[in-house]
Parts: structure tokens; C-alpha cells; sequence
């Protein structure tokens, strides 16, 4: 996932790099989303969730289930993103999803081992949580300004002595 | 009849929760923060939500099993869209991508399912 040098000399982010910036929320920004991104990505959230349902129906809910971790968001995001922004920006854009995954992954195995045991919603509560908690702290450790390990490597690379 | 009403309503509750998190991806810097939700459960949710109601416990439970395979091809997709938006168009490289998903989904699912 290396990238070559950008024009000004700048290094291109990778995944060992972290990005610099402190993550931040502006939900005005949400307002210049156009409603047609917004309509694609409610046409990929629903097929997808219609295939879901259809193989659950017609085969079994175990296999249906695979669907429910299909990249529905990500592929109409990553199009749109490179498209109106730039492909640098989707590349951004998709390494923060590789940690979301992983964290959809702990969605999963706290649902499996929840289900049956406690009450269906505060499952659906519990994993929603485990999904926020190992992406957010995943995140941090690897990539939070100044304390994440590679924001860490990058300032120990940087203030090694050259020969 | 049962089953398509729920795989409307899943479709409805699926579609309308994708665009919620991709509302919230939106506002969100870096892009990099803003992809930890381009993998949201918001289709994980509202199909297990449905399925609680119409089918109940076990149906519920199962999906979540396979769910642990999709997710690992999503990591695999998120990967692998890195590598080829560096050489082709967004739409190729999003398109080929699916299909890193559906090996590595598969490849999870058999020993695990």
C-alpha cells in the first residue's frame, strides 16, 4: 500500500503513516452531499440488503449472513469520492475502512455469542458499540496524532540521524 | 408473501441506513477517520433487525456467523481497492474489488459456516 512521492517532494500516505490530522466532525459538510450521491448509495444499501434477504430465504440464514457484511457503502463511496474528489482521497477513504472491517467483524462475534442470551435489541445495542469501540480504538492506536504507533514511527524515522 | 414483505423492508431499512452513515462518513476529517464508517453496520443492522421480528433468535444468530466471513472479505476489498486505485478508474478498481470480497468471503465461509 506504498505510494510514490507526490510533485512537491511531500511522501504520499500509506497505511503505516498516519494522516496528521485530528479527526474532527462538521456536520455542515453533510449539506453539500448532492442527492444524487445520496440516492446511489440508498440503491447499493438496498440491493444489498435485498440479496441478503433472498439467499437467507432461498438457501439458508448462515449463508444469507455474508451478505450483511458486503461492501454496500464502501464500493458507492469509494466511485463518488474518486470521481469528486480524487483517487488519493478514496485511497484515504478505503484505508480507514480496512480498521471499520475489523470492527465488523467484532459487530459479528459479539451478535453470535449475544443472541439467545440477552435481549434482542441491547444485542443489536452491544454490537453496535463493540463495532464503535474496536474501529474508534484501533484507529488511535495505530493512527492518532503524536500517540498512535505509526504517528510514533514516522517522528522516531524522522529524528534518527542521517548518515 | 411474508418473505418478500420482509426483504422490502429490509431493502427500505437497509438502503435508508446506508445513506445515514454515509451522511456521517461525510462530515467527517480525515477521509481516513471517514472510512472506519464506509464499513458501518447499517446493513448488519437493519437485516438482523428484520430477521428478529419475522424469524426470530436462531435465524438472527446464524446471519451473524456469516457476517464474521463477509467481514473478512471487506478487509480484503478495502485492501485491495487501495492497491488498484493507484493503477485504474474508480469504477474498475471498485468493481474488481467485489470480486477480492467474494473469494476471501468464500474462502472464510466454507471451513467456518
Amino acid at each position: 500500500m506504498s505510494e510514490q512521492p507526490g510533485r512537491t517532494g511531500a511522501q504520499a500516505p500509506t497505511f503505516f503513516t498516519a494522516p496528521g490530522e485530528t479527526p474532527s466532525l462538521k456536520l455542515h459538510r453533510a449539506s453539500s452531499v448532492s442527492p444524487r450521491s445520496l440516492l446511489v448509495r440508498f440503491a447499493f444499501g438496498a440491493a444489498t440488503s435485498a440479496v441478503a434477504g433472498v439467499i437467507s430465504v432461498v438457501w439458508n440464514s448462515r449463508v444469507g449472513g455474508i451478505m450483511l457484511a458486503f461492501p454496500a457503502i464502501l464500493a458507492a463511496s469509494l466511485t463518488l469520492i474518486a470521481n469528486e474528489e480524487s483517487r488519493r482521497a478514496a485511497r484515504e477513504d478505503a484505508r480507514g475502512a480496512v480498521v471499520g472491517a475489523i470492527g465488523l467483524a467484532s459487530f459479528a462475534v459479539v451478535g453470535y455469542f449475544s443472541f439467545s442470551h440477552l435481549d434482542d435489541v441491547l444485542v443489536l445495542l452491544l454490537a453496535l458499540l463493540a463495532w464503535i469501540s474496536v474501529s474508534l480504538g484501533l484507529y488511535g492506536a495505530l493512527w492518532a496524532p503524536r500517540r498512535g504507533l505509526f504517528s510514533l514511527a514516522s517522528r522516531l524515522s524522522a529524528q534518527r540521524p542521517r548518515d | 408473501m411474508a418473505d418478500v414483505v420482509s426483504i422490502l423492508i429490509k431493502a427500505l431499512a437497509g438502503g435508508s441506513l446506508v445513506v445515514v452513515f454515509a451522511l456521517l462518513s461525510e462530515s467527517l476529517a480525515p477521509k481516513r477517520f471517514a472510512g472506519l464508517f464506509g464499513a458501518a453496520p447499517a446493513v448488519a443492522i437493519a437485516g438482523l433487525a428484520v430477521t428478529l421480528v419475522s424469524k426470530g433468535v436462531p435465524d438472527a444468530r446464524d446471519g451473524t456467523l456469516g457476517m464474521v466471513a463477509g467481514s473478512a472479505g471487506m478487509a480484503a476489498y478495502a485492501c485491495a481497492t487501495v492497491a488498484l486505485l493507484k493503477r485504474a478508474p474508480s469504477l474498475v478498481s471498485s468493481s474488481t474489488g467485489l470480486l477480492v470480497w467474494v473469494a476471501v468471503a468464500a474462502a472464510v465461509a466454507v471451513p467456518l459456516l
